[in-house]
């Protein structure tokens, strides 16, 4: 086998990590763009020599105090959320009638798979480990020891479908979760908090000149 | 809970295919021209001069830092797919294993030629997985490339526009409060 150079390594982690998730994809990325472009507008706003005194001090310490916020609330909400939803949809507590109805299709001994039965195909202890795992690991649950062993290549055929059908539904909820995140952290809560703390030193100077 | 609803299936599937990076920062850019300058524009803190200034700013980052985003990301996304030419053993079905795969030339230096991670899957999902890792890793190298683009061109289009809409919102102001005396 070839050896592996760093920039095979460097793919391969890549692949590994973001590659199936594009969620995870979009809060890292998020989170990098908002740390370059905020170094960058405040090393503009130190460079501008038309914006002077009281403007520029507010300005500038809006800019690092309202990134700041963002950066930490971006990737702090973001990846809340990511987990959060990851572990709804892994648990199971919101599916689409589509994946339920595959997963449900694992009994191969019930002819009709209606969505809601697809809360007996893993018991309760397999379900902890997430739904992804069990349909990657079909041949360790009990649903499929318990098939007969002429229905055992169907199933596990089956389970392939349902992972597929799972995974773009998971995908899709990850990717829909993180960008109204986003919106939120990086558009509404962090200029707003941002605001809110930047103006400190603005109040506390009218102070000082009042007195 | 099972969501029933047949279109908002067909809207999650949807987004989890086609919004990627590019599309995150497009949609990153239009809300914050709806909220950031209202934000801006709230914030009583300020005199009038600096809230402006701050309105004029955030509309000026917002167009600009998302346009730059789009643009570096799209950019980047399709250097990595032309980067990343690869051969494989010969498949023919999706079902058909890819065993290997291997950088066409020298300059594919985004193929990855390790046989762990990557191979063997099936022909569809290798197709799938291969596009899904080439655009993660144009963003990821659109990220790099942005410390590059966000101080060249980004910066002083940024104070174009927050110039211009600083203007633009002084005239506005004047124009009020001419027509307000008048009156």
């Amino acid at each position: 086998m070839l050896k592996p150079t760093p920039m095979n390594r460097f793919s391969n982690y890549i692949f590994k990590n973001y590659a199936k998730d594009s969620g995870k994809l979009l809060v890292h990325v998020g989170t990098g763009v908002t740390v370059i472009g905020a170094s960058a507008q405040v090393g503009m706003l130190l460079a501008d020599k038309d914006i002077q005194g009281h403007t520029k001090k507010f300005l500038v310490n809006q800019e690092i105090i309202t990134s700041g916020t963002c950066i930490a609330l971006f990737y702090g909400i973001c990846e809340t959320t990511r987990v959060a939803v990851n572990r709804i949809v892994e648990r199971g507590k919101v599916l689409t009638a589509t994946a339920a109805s595959y997963i449900a299709s694992l009994n191969k001994e019930n002819s009709i798979a209606d969505p809601k039965a697809w809360k007996n195909i893993f018991t309760k202890e397999e379900m902890k480990k997430g739904i992804s795992y069990n349909l990657e690991n079909i041949k360790y649950t009990e649903i499929f020891k318990n098939t007969k062993d002429s229905l055992k290549p169907q199933t596990a055929e089956a389970a392939k479908k349902a992972l597929e059908v799972f995974q773009e539904y998971k995908n899709g909820a990850g990717v829909l979760s993180v960008l109204a995140a986003s919106i939120f952290a990086g558009n509404i809560a962090g200029p707003v908090i941002g605001n809110l703390i930047a103006s400190l030193p603005t109040k506390h100077e009218s102070k000082n000149a009042e007195e | 809970m099972i969501i029933r609803d047949k279109n908002i299936e067909k809207f999650i599937n949807y987004s989890g295919k086609k919004l990627n990076a590019p599309q995150q920062s497009i949609i990153m850019g239009v809300s914050s021209l709806v909220f950031q300058p209202y934000i801006n524009r709230k914030n009583k803190q300020l005199d009038e001069d600096t809230r402006d200034m701050a309105v004029a700013r955030s509309i000026g980052k917002s167009i600009t830092g998302n346009i730059s985003d789009f643009l570096t990301r799209v950019f980047s996304i399709f250097a990595v797919a032309k980067l990343s030419n690869y051969a494989i053993n010969k498949v023919n079905t999706d079902d058909d294993f890819v065993m290997e795969i291997k950088p066409k030339s020298k300059l594919d230096i985004f193929t990855p030629n390790l046989k762990e991670d990557f191979v063997p899957r099936p022909r569809k999902e290798f197709f799938k997985d291969f596009k899904s890792y080439q655009m993660a890793m144009g963003a990821l190298v659109a990220t790099g490339l942005a410390v590059f683009v966000k101080t060249t061109v980004e910066l002083p289009a940024t104070k174009f526009l927050t110039d211009y809409f600083y203007r633009k919102e002084r005239l506005k102001k004047e124009k009020n409060a001419k027509t307000d005396s008048n009156e």
